[in-house]
């Protein structure tokens, strides 16, 4: 019997290079999903419940969400937004940066170790297999420790970025070594 | 006439101005507690004022302290994990804290650890000041050993806010990023007003 009559085909672009499926959402521990391509993903972000701002300004900081930044991320759960931050009581003050990326995760829990090293890049959890996270962070100085991680306490800066993207509590999160 | 307590200071004219010296030595920041003294009450609330002022007292009281015994002996360095405030904070633990349906820590017996409750309450504004202090007045390039051993020691303060209250892994810990975490969010951030006392004599 001729059970092979009717056909499908994997479409290419569902296939990543490793020829396993590519996930088209990101699915946090609640259960709420995040598109991964761009229209969705930023019409998901600026609803209910993540209710982030595209662009916004609060005190000293400006903030931008940046797509170009966040497409080979999102898949991990991690928005980027482009930040210049200007003190105006003092002038030329040593905080002041431009167009610096800082990274949003959507759902800290679920970010590994693994992760900080191989996405964003932080080489500094050599031989670490626990930390603590916090749900915004950034490579700029003023967000790293002396060791060179990702800094866990609260800090001015910081917050004020966070209320400009629409984060009024900062999520503190525990992050494990994959070893798998 | 009657006394208005939200207008007293505890400290004379004669404190504030030596507490601006000891600190100015150490951390550069000129004439702090002159300029958080004169902060008007409606921009910073009197008793976070007092706060604040308490706290960067005891932190120039504890280096100074501290940098003593380091002197008195070549072979202790300064040792700022043995510093009261941090070693009041690392003494707070789970047990410590008790939580609300709402969601909110409160410290079960405050005066059981006064240092390590001076750095819990309105925690998020001592982190965000000390954290300022600690890089210095002109950043971290020009800091000297007192803001190094100030950044070591808010740094690991900080790392252990996690495992202070977190009992359960199906609890998310959170700080409020709004208002320096003091809850009304139609107020002016009052740490804009004391960043500015603090950088306001190096401007």
């Amino acid at each position: 019997m001729d059970r092979k009559w009717l056909k499908y085909r994997i479409r290419d672009e569902d296939v990543g290079n490793d020829g396993t499926f590519i996930d088209k959402v990101y699915t946090l521990s609640d259960g709420l999903e995040m598109p991964l391509n761009k229209e969705a993903c930023i019409a998901t972000i600026v609803s209910r419940p993540f209710c982030l701002m595209l662009e916004n300004t609060y005190n000293c900081a400006k903030v931008r969400f940046s797509w170009d930044d966040t497409k080979d991320i999102i898949k991990y759960g991690i928005l980027a937004y482009r930040v210049d931050w200007d003190w105006q009581f003092v002038p030329n003050h040593y905080t002041k940066h431009e167009n610096e990326l800082y990274y949003v995760f959507l759902d800290p829990a679920k970010i590994s170790i693994n992760i900080l090293e191989d996405v964003l890049g932080n080489s500094s959890y050599k031989n670490i297999m626990t930390t603590s996270l916090k749900q915004v962070v950034s490579h700029n100085p003023l967000h790293v420790s002396s060791d060179g991680k990702f800094r866990t306490q609260p800090s001015s800066i910081m917050a004020t970025v966070a209320m400009a993207i629409g984060i009024q509590e900062m999520e503190i999160a525990q992050s494990v070594r994959d070893e798998a | 006439m009657a006394i208005d307590a939200k207008s007293y200071t505890p400290y004379s004219e004669k404190e504030i101005y030596d507490l601006d010296k000891r600190f100015e030595s150490m951390f550069i920041f000129r004439k702090v507690f002159s300029e958080l003294n004169m902060i008007s009450n409606s921009d910073v609330r009197w008793e976070v004022k007092i706060h604040i002022m308490t706290l960067l007292e005891h932190l120039v009281n504890q280096f100074e302290d501290e940098d003593k015994r380091a002197n008195a002996n070549s072979e202790r360095h300064f040792a700022w994990a043995f510093l009261p405030i941090a070693s009041g904070w690392r003494r707070l633990d789970n047990e410590d804290f008790s939580h609300s349906d709402e969601g909110n820590y409160t410290l079960v017996n405050p005066s059981s650890n006064p240092l390590g409750s001076m750095m819990y309450d309105y925690g998020q504004m001592n982190f965000g000041l000390l954290d300022i202090i600690s890089h210095g007045p002109y950043g971290m390039k020009y800091r000297n050993n007192y803001h190094r051993h100030l950044t070591k020691m808010v740094e690991h303060m900080g790392s252990q806010i996690y495992h202070k209250v977190n009992t359960s892994t199906e609890m998310k810990i959170f700080w409020n990023t709004a208002n320096a975490g003091l809850g009304d969010k139609h107020r002016q951030e009052p740490l804009i007003h004391i960043l500015e006392a603090l950088f306001r004599g190096v401007k």
